[in-house]
């Protein structure tokens, strides 16, 4: 029992880490992105670098030790494997896509302004695709869903989806009203925001869903 | 227990009653908050432009003040419309918190028909916006139209001033949110189809997409909220 207790504040800890370390990730990936699309000082370009790297160290380092993965992977059903893989991609890609947003911004921003080229019409094109990849894996449509359906469908995730949906919507909602009043002022803003609003929405929803499932895990609901 | 204690056809139409004057006193109290919110809009909007100079700016600010008076007092009435202790006691032994629960439904519908109204208005005005035509009318009525659908989001998500804190748990129970987190993921998948869109066709014109965005919004909070009442058709006919 106390081994339990021990493996599982190692993986609050741990989880904390990844958090951290994906987070310095993709503020660098975004900041440095953003400077590279638009730009911007070498000096953002270099430290944004510099911030995703050892953000990814600091997610790498808190990978778990082998003792513990076996230890998880012999305890743990199917259903709990199954779902916690998932649970592990939902929090990653949000993560992942705030650098792919910021070199696709500066794609929508030469788009507006008449420069593209057709790499950045592609760009432009792929950025509300990709902010559906993370909806469709919480909302169960992906291949993998249909698939393992009967390990990934229970109760309980079927609430916190409900759950994350519901806040997204309300996100989104606000997001593009506020795209919208933008837009009567500065309409090259607002095509900017757009996207913006989009891979927010697709954020909110993966992260809302894996904090429900983790909490719930962790034997806090 | 005499015939005369608990007559439930009795209790039922003094309920039906005390909800038809809770549901007057709310409006009452509404009519403060639709005049209040806007003049404080239009003040803002005078001062910012700098069309109020001198003695007029002190007339306005005054105004203004009195127009934040007017709302709060509004929003407070609009607080207090509360059924009383022994109404929710009688309520439970009846129907009421159906009919109660059935009015919102039918309120939350009832707001679809303002599109009507709000969309023409607000894309003429938007349309201006964006081609540069916009003034400091033409700027409030755009972003009025925003109002519909936030309030029906609202309404949906059961954080609108009709839903008290003492009534939540008799019209916002299990029932009811498991209808609601559908209809969010329907309105969800529908305003992200068409932001989408909007989006694609923003990046041959932007002002278009910016324009678009309001019947963005308006399709994606009407698809949540018909899927609601279309939901709340079916449970009630026991679907």
């Amino acid at each position: 029992m106390d081994e339990d207790r021990g493996l599982m504040r190692r993986e609050a800890k741990r989880r904390k880490f990844e958090i951290v370390g994906l987070g310095l990730m993709a503020l660098g990936m975004g900041g440095g992105g953003l400077a590279v699309a638009f730009d911007g000082p070498d000096v953002i370009v270099n430290a944004g670098a510099v911030m995703a790297i050892v953000g990814a160290l600091t997610a790498l380092l808190a990978w778990r030790p082998k003792a513990d993965r076996e230890r998880l992977a012999r305890d743990g059903t199917r259903r709990d494997r199954v779902q916690r893989a998932r649970r592990r991609m939902m929090l990653t890609y949000p993560f992942a896509s705030v650098g792919v947003l910021a070199f696709g911004l500066g794609a929508v921003w030469r788009v507006g302004q008449g420069q593209a080229t057709f790499a950045d019409l592609m760009w432009a094109v792929a950025l509300p695709l990709l902010a559906w990849i993370v909806p469709v894996m919480v909302l169960g449509w992906d291949k993998e869903a249909r698939e393992q359906k009967k390990w990934i469908e229970d109760e309980l995730t079927r609430e916190w989806r409900a759950r994350s949906v519901s806040l997204g919507f309300v996100v989104l909602m606000a997001g593009l009203a506020a795209v919208y009043a933008v837009g009567l002022f500065r309409p090259d803003w607002a095509m900017l925001g757009l996207p913006v609003v989009l891979m927010v929405t697709a954020g909110t929803i993966g992260l809302r869903y894996v904090w429900l499932d983790s909490r719930a895990e962790a034997g806090d609901v | 227990m005499s015939e005369d204690d608990h007559d439930p056809e009795a209790e039922y139409r003094a309920l039906i009653r005390l909800e038809h004057d809770r549901q007057r006193r709310t409006l009452l109290a509404a009519l403060p908050l639709a005049f209040g919110a806007p003049a404080l809009v239009v003040v803002f909007g005078v001062v910012i432009a700098g069309l109020a100079q001198g003695v007029w700016l002190w007339v306005t600010i005054a105004g203004g003040l009195v127009a934040v008076g007017v709302t709060a007092w509004g929003a407070i009435q609009l607080n207090a419309a509360n059924p009383d202790d022994q109404t929710l006691a009688l309520a439970k032994r009846t129907d009421w918190i159906d009919e109660a629960q059935r009015a919102r439904v039918y309120g939350m519908l009832y707001t679809c028909i303002l599109a009507f109204i709000f969309i023409p208005l607000g894309l003429s005005a938007a349309g201006d916006m964006v081609s540069g035509e916009g003034n400091a009318v033409r700027a409030p009525t755009a972003l009025v139209a925003l109002l519909i659908p936030m309030m029906q989001i609202l309404m949906l998500t059961g954080r609108d001033g009709g839903i008290t804190k003492k009534m939540r748990k008799y019209l916002d129970d299990e029932h009811t949110q498991v209808l609601r987190a559908r209809a969010c993921g329907t309105g969800l998948a529908v305003a992200m189809i068409a932001a989408g869109g909007a989006y694609l066709i923003g990046l041959w014109r932007a002002e278009v997409a910016v324009v678009l965005m309001l019947p963005v919004l308006f399709l994606g909070s009407y698809a949540a909220v018909i899927h609601y009442g279309l939901l709340e058709r079916k449970a009630e006919r026991g679907g």
